[in-house]
């Protein structure tokens, strides 16, 4: 039984196939080849507009947050009294969900083609289920391509024996947005 | 640009409003979203010779804090003192033009230009030119203080500069508005503040489609049906989600341009969202946001959102409910700008260019629907185009001399 969690560990196919994959409870180490996957597919299922599975893929208790900026180098800290893009809890995330689904998005219909690139996954080397990322999205739309990026950290969990998504924080480097519309990340 | 379609005044020039009440028409010539020399003359007239809503007070509470902004797209800086004043400098070098201060906010008793490091005290005056030898003996460094921002006032916190030296003071302007933002603020004996963050979004349209857009409840329960239905997923009672139950809530024109629209809660309480004239909405519901409509070209538009609280109190519940609405990331924001986005493109058919306004035309009151409401112009329901009518009044006004000419003059 392998703890990767003792250093940052690059994620690849030859150290995940070293790994075993026990069960843990929350905050226990994770495969780093388990964990970037997950994050692959929450990417996938975000880019095929599959808004259902992409909320199953978070634990009952998960939020999702974008915090604002400061100033040009520092993005707002506390979400519970400054103001970010965005702070979901789980069932604001279900919001999302309704709305993208509901066919009354008009920002998003009739059409909405997205990639979403996710690379850099390193799993942190002092706190057991925390992943960090870069995320890369290229939007288009009315003809107009938009590329958004930035860092990402995911905190994962096991429920259910399942991994899930506890926690994910994003930071949005080029918070301008010439259509007035971001799809989340 | 002669079309068919142009109504033309005696002189035989284009009107851009037109107004028939025989006919109870209210029309707006989609021109005023497109043609260049248009927008030209709404940036000198409102936002060079105007008052331009800045920023608020709360962002620079310390001594030496300081902010930068714009102004008619001009670069901005506003510095309080070690004494406590705020004022307002253009944000230009003396020497050669480049920005004295290039961040966004902070807190500095001096700029120094870093071009060829020429500094100035954050009350103006020029305090140090490196290589002071290097000049004529005669050369007068005392009148090279940054140039001040001709106007700036406060009303109550929020900040106003103007480009002009001359014009109406700032209460002057506000008019009848002044009453219905101490409405807002005297909600609570606590100061209003701006709490850290910003959401800010560009959209490829006219400026004049966000200010008409803030105060539009017509368009509610249609454009943003998927917050409604977000609502009625959660069991939430959506009482503004169709006509009908907006019929006790009233849009009111306060003349000079600015305008509000008042929901009434549960409790008889009123909410509003107040539009200062030409580029600041105070929304209350569905949570608290400072709008700041930022005209970039006639074509783009930048706009800013500021959450705004009384005192410090736990609002977490209100910055949830702002952000799942407004902004680029939101539940509503994004379809009001594909609606612009919209609106932009089916101006370019120019064989239908009118866009109406009548919407309640006929039952305009002036006598208050609530016993408490300060002086205004006209109210009516809230989904009538009261404010714009009145908006454009203003804009036809103010323009008459400037937009009429086929093309601009240099």
């Amino acid at each position: 039984m392998t703890r990767q969690a003792s250093k940052v560990s690059p994620q690849g196919a030859q150290r995940a196939a070293d790994m075993t994959d026990p069960p843990h409870a929350e905050g226990e180490s994770i495969c780093p080849g388990r964990a970037a996957c997950l994050l692959f597919e929450e990417a996938r299922l975000l880019d095929a507009g599959r808004y259902s599975e992409w909320l199953a893929l978070y634990a009952h208790n998960a939020s999702y947050w974008i915090p604002s900026w400061k100033n040009e180098n520092q993005p707002t800290g506390d979400p519970q009294r400054e103001l970010s893009y965005i702070y979901l809890t789980r069932d604001m995330m279900k919001d999302y969900t309704v709305r993208m689904e509901s066919s009354f998005a008009f920002a998003a219909s009739p059409m909405l083609r997205t990639t979403r690139m996710v690379g850099n996954v390193l799993l942190d080397a002092e706190r057991p289920g925390l992943v960090h990322s870069k995320w890369l999205m290229h939007v288009y739309r009315r003809s107009v391509s938009e590329l958004f990026s930035g860092d990402c950290e995911h905190v994962l969990v096991r429920e259910d024996g399942e991994l899930r998504i506890a926690s994910k924080k994003v930071i949005l480097i080029n918070d301008r947005f010439e259509l007035g519309y971001m799809p989340l990340v | 640009m002669t079309r068919a379609e142009d109504l033309r005044d005696a002189a035989g020039e284009v009107e851009f409003v037109h107004e028939d009440l025989k006919a109870g028409t209210f029309r707006v010539h989609s021109g005023v979203y497109v043609e260049n020399h248009v927008f030209d003359a709404e940036m000198e007239a409102f936002f060079r010779r105007g008052w331009v809503y800045l920023a608020h007070e709360s962002q620079l509470p310390e001594p030496n804090d300081y902010l930068t902004c714009r102004l008619a797209r001009q670069p901005i800086l506003l510095s309080r003192g070690e004494d406590g004043e705020v004022r307002g400098f253009l944000n230009r070098c003396r020497h050669r033009g480049a920005l004295v201060c290039r961040n966004e906010s902070g807190n500095a008793k001096s700029f120094t230009c870093f071009y060829h490091s020429w500094s100035y005290r954050n009350t103006g005056e020029l305090t140090g030119v490196t290589g002071p030898e290097g000049f004529p003996p005669n050369f007068d460094l005392s009148g090279l203080g940054l140039a001040p921002l001709p106007r700036l006032e406060s009303y109550r916190g929020f900040l106003f500069g103007s480009l002009s030296a001359d014009g109406p003071p700032l209460k002057e302007h506000l008019g009848n508005a002044a009453a219905y933002l101490d409405l807002i603020l005297d909600k609570s004996d606590e100061p209003l503040r701006v709490v850290p963050g910003v959401s800010t979004y560009e959209f490829k349209g006219n400026w004049k489609l966000q200010a008409e857009n803030s105060l539009d409840y017509y368009h509610l329960p249609f454009v943003h049906r998927s917050f409604m239905e977000v609502r009625r997923a959660r069991g939430e009672e959506v009482k503004r989600g169709n006509l009908r139950n907006l019929a006790n809530d009233y849009g009111v024109d306060l003349g000079n341009g600015h305008g509000t629209v008042i929901t009434l809660d549960e409790g008889g309480e009123p909410n509003q969202h107040l539009f200062l004239f030409p580029n600041l909405v105070l929304l209350e519901e569905p949570a608290p946001q400072i709008r700041v409509i930022d005209p970039l070209a006639v074509d783009q538009t930048k706009v800013r959102g500021y959450f705004y609280m009384h005192g410090e109190a736990d609002n977490s519940m209100k910055l949830r409910h702002y952000e799942r609405f407004y902004g680029p990331t939101g539940f509503g924001t994004p379809d009001d700008m594909e609606v612009f986005h919209s609106c932009m493109d089916g101006y370019s058919i120019d064989s239908v260019p009118w866009n109406d306004l009548s919407r309640g035309l006929h039952r305009e009151v002036t006598e208050a629907p609530l016993a408490w409401m300060p002086p205004f112009v006209s109210a009516g329901n809230i989904t009538d185009d009261n404010f714009m009518r009145g908006f454009y009044r203003k804009w036809r006004l103010a323009l008459s001399s400037d937009v009429r000419r086929p093309e601009p003059t240099a």
